[in-house]
């Protein structure tokens, strides 16, 4: 189990608000999170979720509007780094907490080298041996880049997606940071592609003992990669827990039934279970349990917010009548 | 005031309230612009009731007055007269629906050709599209002034050659952007599923690729009165636009040239009017083109 | 195949294009056969650059095809008279993935909808408007959502607009490339029953193009894999979904990672990088990535040979007669 060490991470009551008054909408509300050294932990939802608004407030990377409605503690490594001004903060972003977005092309300059861009990295942190030559081969080959040499020369657009992505890990892993923010990372690869960057990351991570939050919808990613899971629906976390808990025996209703529509090869139902509606937009969300008009054992307690329960080690669960039974004993 | 929030069966009142949501939104240039455009429209489409004289005649006892604020001039004749005696408030009346007319012909003429060029290039592609743009490449480096010249020198000044010679040099520029704004909705899905609907490729453009690509040409026609009213100044400056005694703009300026130093306000008064449309139109023409270009995408952000 | 709705056989199509300076030829499709039978959906899988887009737009009459032919009922589509044109665009349907892309954002929903049926002469305007309302219910809208402009939909509700759509003439087919892809989980479970009930109500045909194992299994009967161009493997999906047979069908399905911290590591993972259709490698097309190529594969591409489970696949290692020489 995990150690008792204080979290490398810990987000207490973040809010992020479309704006300062106290009233206006909220895109994620109240979120607490904690990320412990070395682990990873998977945020799933789907859209209006708030998932990327979550992971860009933790790099203090949202645009101006939404920076104003940031609300609560974001403490890393003991500091609040909401308290931080722009360029303390660029100094933690990039090299303590660094992170991987969706498009490669999002991190890379497409009028420099691969070597141009990864050399500015390493110079930045100045203890190592070797030539910045010789360190951006190394970083190169650390991502399992073929022929890392003649890669230096290459521009960004002489390579596929998945290399770039990449080159992304080896300059966001130039200065070791301690927790990789990774942002759907796999989902414009290809599903073979995709694999090997996991597997990468994977092992990167295990070298490094760097912490990991990894944001995405696919829950097949989240099984391979993460230790914990957290959940979110509505800009609120509805579940969180260890990894094998949420998938076997998960406890809000909303996981269970996203969980049961996911079609696998080795069934073939005559339909797939699906949740009726869709995730409500911002300015519609429901009162109490934002879930409860499209849950099965919706109840006239739903309307009233539920609190957050305790259902297993480490597994809660926001809602009134968590699931008891075992997942997939059909 | 009607109160926009009251259920009220006039449509009119539904407009009003529309254009009044429309006049707070601006800021203060786009205010000015909008009210200058909006006067030019109206001087030009009412002119011939307007003009407090006719302005092709003048009175000789009362040439080159200055204007009105002017030592000499009077409250007759605000802006002065010009060398034969007539109004130039008048001519600069007259001279705006000249202007205007102008305006309308010749994009309404290059216009509808070269979004017809630009379109089928776009759309058809490979050798349409070839010989098509090779086509606009001539067009585009025709030199204009020479041309109204020979035209000029051949059949003399008229409205005609006018409107011909800046059609000719303006439709070759539609033809462009309505090839650039047809390629960038070619391929979108809507358009392939079009095609395995049945329909003909005249029907996919007149149906799928006009409407969306509308908009753009709209911004550029507007942002193109500007260049016209100054092309038709220009020529009619050199002698070879709307032939005298028309009071176009740019041919009053061409009248008043040896009078800059003793009655300046010859030249002055119509080259401001020039200046004050053609900014206007821009500042108009750049704000619908912000406008617009959202729209264009028609998404759900 | 008799009774094959829409067959294709040898389909091949050749891109010139310019790359480094140079003209090149690039080998989209190579030597595709397919069968569709009414009733029945056929999956396509693959990744970047295997062909399956323009494999779709072939099989859609969008573009031509420059070895091989498409047959429609029987009957070569290269040359079909106008009449049978127009029948075999009221029959056969495309689904496309970007539900932004599919619909024109300047028409309403309702004449979006009622566009394939414009080719039909003597509709009355009301059958057409019943016929509109009629699919829209089916797919889970309302009738009065005719009225309204497709931005005033969410991404899952446009994808179903655009099965309306497919499905207003009635057709026989239904041509769907990646449609679940770009949507939400919840909403891609909800978006593939619709079309499994639809393809029932209507005896429809189904081509089902995707990347992912997992949801071709769900809606496909028969399975093809391409890579680069070509078919590498065909069978039913039960069986590629559970026991392929070629090396990069098996590290397609280790690559469909599924819902479960537990599922056991597969044996043969995914390597290498995909080539580029430009440049594709000589012999086997995947033996540049392949755990258990040898010399042969270098060389000499492999013809389809018969696989376990009872389909093809164009494996060296399927050789009944490099197995005797062992």
């Amino acid at each position: 189990m995990k150690t008792m060490a204080p979290p490398l991470l810990d987000m207490r009551n973040v809010s992020v608000r479309l704006g300062g008054n106290a009233d206006s909408l909220p895109l994620i509300e109240n979120i607490s999170l904690a990320i412990a050294e070395g682990e990873t932990v998977g945020l799933v939802g789907e859209s209006g979720s708030g998932k990327t608004t979550l992971g860009m407030s933790l790099m203090r990377l949202l645009p101006p509007l939404l920076e104003k409605g940031l609300s609560g503690e974001i403490i890393y490594a003991g500091r609040d780094i909401t308290a931080l001004s722009p360029a303390e903060m660029t100094a933690v972003r990039g090299g303590e907490i660094s992170m991987i977005l969706q498009d490669p092309m999002a991190s890379l300059n497409p009028i420099f080298t691969i070597g141009n861009q990864l050399k500015e990295g390493l110079r930045l942190h100045a203890t190592a041996r070797g030539t910045l030559e010789e360190r951006a081969i190394a970083a190169l080959e650390s991502v399992r880049i073929p022929s890392p040499e003649a890669r230096l020369a290459n521009h960004p657009h002489q390579m596929s997606g998945g290399m770039r992505q990449r080159v992304v890990g080896a300059i966001s892993l130039t200065r070791a940071p301690r927790l990789l923010i990774a942002d759907e990372p796999t989902t414009s690869l290809d599903v073979t592609i995709q694999y090997q960057f996991l597997e990468l990351l994977k092992d990167l991570q295990r070298r490094l003992g760097m912490a990991m939050l990894f944001i995405t919808h696919d829950f097949g990613v989240v099984a391979k990669m993460c230790d914990r899971v957290v959940v979110m629906y509505a800009g609120q976390i509805v579940e969180e827990g260890p990894v094998r808990e949420i998938f076997h025996r998960p406890a809000h209703w909303y996981t269970r039934a996203l969980l049961d529509s996911i079609p696998t090869v080795d069934r073939t139902p005559r339909r797939l279970p699906t949740i009726p509606g869709s995730p409500p937009p911002v300015a519609a969300r429901p009162a109490g349990c934002r879930f409860h008009p499209r849950c099965a054992n919706a109840q006239a307690k739903c309307l009233e917010s539920p609190k957050v329960l305790d259902v297993g080690a480490g597994h809660t669960t926001r809602c009134w009548f968590p699931l008891q039974a075992q997942r997939g004993a059909a | 005031m009607v109160d926009a929030t009251t259920a009220s069966p006039w449509r009119g009142s539904r407009i009003l309230s529309g254009a009044g949501n429309l006049w707070r939104s601006l800021d203060w240039p786009l205010r000015i612009a909008s009210a200058l455009l909006i006067l030019f429209v109206i001087v030009a489409v009412f002119g011939p009731w307007l003009t407090p004289y006719d302005p092709l005649t003048g009175s000789l006892r009362a040439r080159l007055v200055p204007p009105a604020w002017q030592e000499g001039g009077s409250w007759a004749h605000p802006f002065g007269t010009d060398r034969l005696g007539r109004d130039i408030l008048s001519r600069i009346i007259a001279g705006a629906r000249i202007s205007l007319t102008v305006c309308v012909m010749v994009i309404a003429i290059a216009g509808a050709i070269g979004t017809a060029v630009g379109t089928a290039a776009g759309y058809f592609g490979g050798w349409t599209d070839r010989v098509l743009m090779r086509l606009v490449d001539l067009a585009l480096s025709f030199p204009v002034i020479l041309l109204a010249l020979l035209l000029g020198a051949i059949s003399g000044p008229s409205f005609a050659n006018i409107i011909i010679v800046i059609s000719l040099v303006l439709w070759s520029q539609y033809a462009r952007m309505a090839r650039g704004e047809t390629l960038k909705i070619r391929n979108e899905d809507y358009v392939d599923l079009a095609r395995t609907s049945g329909l003909s490729d005249v029907k996919i453009i007149w149906r799928h690729i006009l409407p969306n690509i509308a908009p753009a040409l709209i911004v550029i026609a507007t942002l193109q009165i500007g260049v016209v009213i100054v092309l038709e100044a220009s020529l009619s400056f050199l002698g070879v636009g709307v032939p005298p005694p028309a009071p176009s703009w740019g041919s009053m300026v061409a009248d008043g040239r040896s009078y800059i130093a003793s009655a300046w306000w010859l030249c002055i008064v119509p080259g401001s009017a020039i200046l004050l449309t053609v900014m206007a139109v821009n500042l108009v023409g750049d704000a619908l083109a912000d406008r617009i270009n959202p729209a264009l995408r028609g998404r759900n952000i | 195949m008799s009774g094959a709705i829409l067959s294709a056989r040898g389909l091949g199509r050749v891109f010139k294009v310019k790359h480094n300076g140079r003209q090149q030829d690039l080998h989209a499709v190579t030597d595709v056969d397919i069968d569709l039978l009414p009733g029945r959906t056929l999956g396509i899988v693959g990744e970047s650059g295997c062909g399956k887009t323009t494999l779709n737009r072939l099989l859609l009459l969008l573009d031509s095809p420059t070895t091989g032919e498409v047959h429609f009922e029987g009957n070569a589509c290269a040359t079909l008279s106008p009449q049978a044109k127009r029948e075999f665009r009221r029959a056969v349907q495309p689904v496309f993935q970007n539900p932004f892309s599919s619909l024109d954002p300047r028409m309403r929903v309702g004449a979006i909808i009622a566009e394939p049926l414009s080719t039909i002469p003597g509709l009355t305007r009301k059958q057409v408007e019943d016929r509109v309302g009629e699919v829209l219910k089916a797919v889970g809208l309302r009738a009065e959502d005719a009225k309204r402009f497709p931005n005033e939909f969410s991404g899952g509700q446009r994808q179903r607009i655009a099965i309306a759509r497919a499905i207003a003439s009635r057709p026989r087919v239904l041509m769907l490339d990646e449609p679940v892809s770009s949507q939400d989980i919840s909403i891609r479970a909800q978006i593939l029953n619709i079309l499994k009930d639809l393809q029932d109500e209507y005896g429809l045909g189904c081509v089902f193009i995707s990347h992912d194992l997992a949801t071709v299994r769900f809606m496909a009967d028969d399975v093809i894999v391409m890579y680069l161009g070509r078919v590498i493997e065909r069978g039913s999906a039960e069986a590629i979904c559970t026991t392929p047979s070629h090396p990069y069908t098996r590290a397609l399905l280790a690559a469909a990672l599924p819902p479960d911290p537990d599922a056991p590591q597969p044996d043969l993972p995914p390597q290498g990088e995909i080539p580029s259709p430009l440049d594709p490698p000589p012999g086997c097309p995947y033996h540049t990535r392949c755990p258990l190529r040898f010399e042969r594969c270098d060389t000499v591409r492999p013809p389809m040979f018969h696989a376990p489970h009872g389909g093809m696949a164009a494996c060296h290692l399927l050789d009944p007669d490099l197995r005797n020489e062992h």
